[in-house]
């Protein structure tokens, strides 16, 4: 049995404070990430070989560039960045400083999702669109990204979790928030009860984003 | 009857038309050097085995594919020099229904129809969903308007594809192999679909398709397609029963009832258009005759234009040669050969 003593080191208010903390950065960056992600995810369905304006160099360009950033550890990338952060935002510390990392670690990764999430939608329907006299503008708008729908819910369910794991990253690094808590008490005070009291909120973070993803994809899945 | 081309507006023309691919093995002419008219008001159809090049060019009609050589035209116009505007301005008076029906999934069959309108820039959305509405009741599918594409079955979402590419009133219909998913009852209710809207609209229909059975059912004008060229041009009655080429021959044996084992010396090849009674027409033609006949196979096929009878009969006697004279007299066409 677990005494009551255990959670002796709780400080309920520092908990809401931290899981505030996390909350605002994933939801921000999240936001920030999708307004990035999707325009580059379409970028980079329209210019790939199967696209509507198929060209190689640019796709190759846009794919090298996410790659890069998708390959750079995010703890690695939050250091590297902190230069542009301070330029950015004039801190690289806290909420506001970890949100400009937690973006361009997240931006390209949602971005292949959706160009993978193009990517499924049917052929024919694509082309029966064109043959229907759709412009290229009406086929992305129209046609791809609303038979897309189900699957860029997706991408940005996973997108949202990644960026949970790595606000907790970015928490080592000074962003505050869970992982901060986890890592400064739990961690380094050996505080076990404050480590799995956080460890349990990420995870019913997590939880929490996947069945709401979920339930969202099922609603808008008309296959 | 049979429309001839000559004597008619052709409002789609390829002139010299090659397509090539480049793949892994090389270039490959996907088309080489076809030339063809389609007439305004036929049902003119494409037909080859897979590989031939007849999805390619039906996708050339509506500039889905250029031609690597030669030109397209439609109503006389030159589709290669049409610019993104003038391309949907034709193609919104092209309708093209497909093998996989291309129907939103993310859409009801009211809102796909609709879709087709709003493309177009056409009507209010009020104006737009009566439209659709009048559309899918054409089509019979009214009781099914708020369903998605899903719920439906394939005969089912090939009409709304078909009420969809009515949408803007075009003058042509292009299908591609709109009925090679569907069981052979959705195939024969599609089937009649289109020879009505062919009937009712004068719409011009340029149908693909690998079965000669479709040919024979609703065209009036079929091209054979082998290996990227064209191996004949004709009525569906030529190509059904005299084809001239290979590849109409392999197609049209399909159809016709293989030659019975055991055809002796005497055996002739009875085709005849149009309503006949053959038992009657043979027993006339051997009347008082020192001639007799057995029939060794008999079909009679119903094209577009009217039922069509092909038979092969054995005929002999001293007097065969006058036998087949009156039936020739009669007006059908005999052939000293199995067919």
């Amino acid at each position: 049995m677990i005494s009551p003593d255990f959670f002796a080191n709780i400080d309920p208010a520092e908990i809401a404070r931290a899981s505030g903390e996390t909350l605002g950065m994933v939801g921000a960056s999240l936001l920030l990430s999708l307004a990035l992600g999707l325009p580059l995810g379409v970028w980079l369905s329209v210019t790939s070989r199967q696209g509507l304006s198929p060209n190689p160099l640019l796709y190759g360009l846009l794919s090298f560039a996410v790659n890069v950033l998708r390959s750079i550890p995010f703890v690695i990338l939050f250091i590297l960045l902190i230069p542009v952060t301070l330029a950015l935002v004039g801190t690289s510390l806290g909420v506001k400083g970890a949100i400009p990392p937690l973006v361009l670690g997240a931006a390209p990764f949602l971005a292949r999702l959706v160009e993978n999430a193009l990517r499924e939608v049917d052929r024919s329907v694509i082309e029966a669109t064109q043959a229907l006299g759709a412009s290229k503008r009406q086929i992305i708008l129209h046609t791809l990204l609303p038979e897309a729908l189900p699957g860029l819910i997706a991408a940005a369910t996973v997108t949202a979790i990644a960026l949970v794991s790595y606000t907790a990253m970015a928490g080592v690094v000074g962003a505050g928030g869970l992982g901060d808590l986890a890592v400064r008490y739990g961690y380094q005070r050996f505080q076990t009860d404050v480590m799995v009291v956080t460890v349990v909120l990420i995870i019913a973070l997590v939880q929490g984003l996947q069945m709401l993803g979920d339930v969202l994809v099922a609603r808008v899945s008309k296959k | 009857m049979v429309s001839d081309v000559h004597n008619s507006v052709s409002v789609i023309g390829l002139r010299g038309v090659t397509r090539r691919f480049v793949s892994k093995s090389g270039v490959q002419a996907a088309l080489d050097g076809v030339d063809l008219d389609i007439a305004r008001g036929e049902v003119f159809g494409i037909i080859g085995p897979s590989g031939s090049g007849k999805s390619t060019l039906i996708r050339l009609l509506n500039r889905l594919e250029t031609p690597s050589e030669g030109r397209v035209e439609v109503n006389g116009v030159d589709l290669s020099g049409l610019d993104a505007r003038a391309l949907s301005a034709l193609r919104h008076k092209m309708g093209m229904i497909f093998q996989s029906f291309g129907l939103l999934s993310s859409k009801t069959a009211l809102h796909n129809v609709a879709y087709a309108l709003e493309l177009a820039g056409t009507g209010t959305p009020a104006t737009r969903r009566q439209r659709a509405l009048d559309l899918l009741d054409r089509v019979g599918l009214s009781a099914h308007a708020q369903k998605y594409p899903a719920q439906l079955s394939g005969g089912q979402k090939q009409r709304v594809a078909i009420a969809r590419a009515l949408a803007n009133a075009p003058d042509i219909l292009l299908c591609d192999e709109a009925t090679s998913a569907l069981d052979p009852e959705a195939t024969q209710g599609i089937l009649t679909l289109l020879a009505e809207l062919n009937r009712e609209l004068g719409l011009t229909i340029v149908l693909v398709t690998h079965e000669m059975e479709v040919v024979r059912q609703v065209c009036d004008r079929v091209a054979v397609l082998d290996h990227g060229r064209l191996a004949e041009v004709g009525t569906v009655e030529q190509v059904l029963f005299a084809p001239v080429s290979a590849a109409g021959r392999a197609l049209s044996k399909h159809i016709l009832p293989p030659p019975p084992d055991g055809v002796g010396e005497g055996a002739v090849t009875l085709t005849y258009f149009g309503e006949v009674v053959y038992s009657d027409a043979l027993s006339a033609a051997v009347q008082g005759l020192q001639a007799r006949f057995s029939v060794l196979s008999g079909q009679v096929s119903h094209l577009k234009s009217g039922p069509y009878g092909h038979m092969i009969v054995d005929m002999a006697g001293p007097d065969r040669a006058e036998a087949l004279a009156r039936l020739r007299a009669r007006g059908v066409s005999v052939t000293e050969a199995v067919q």
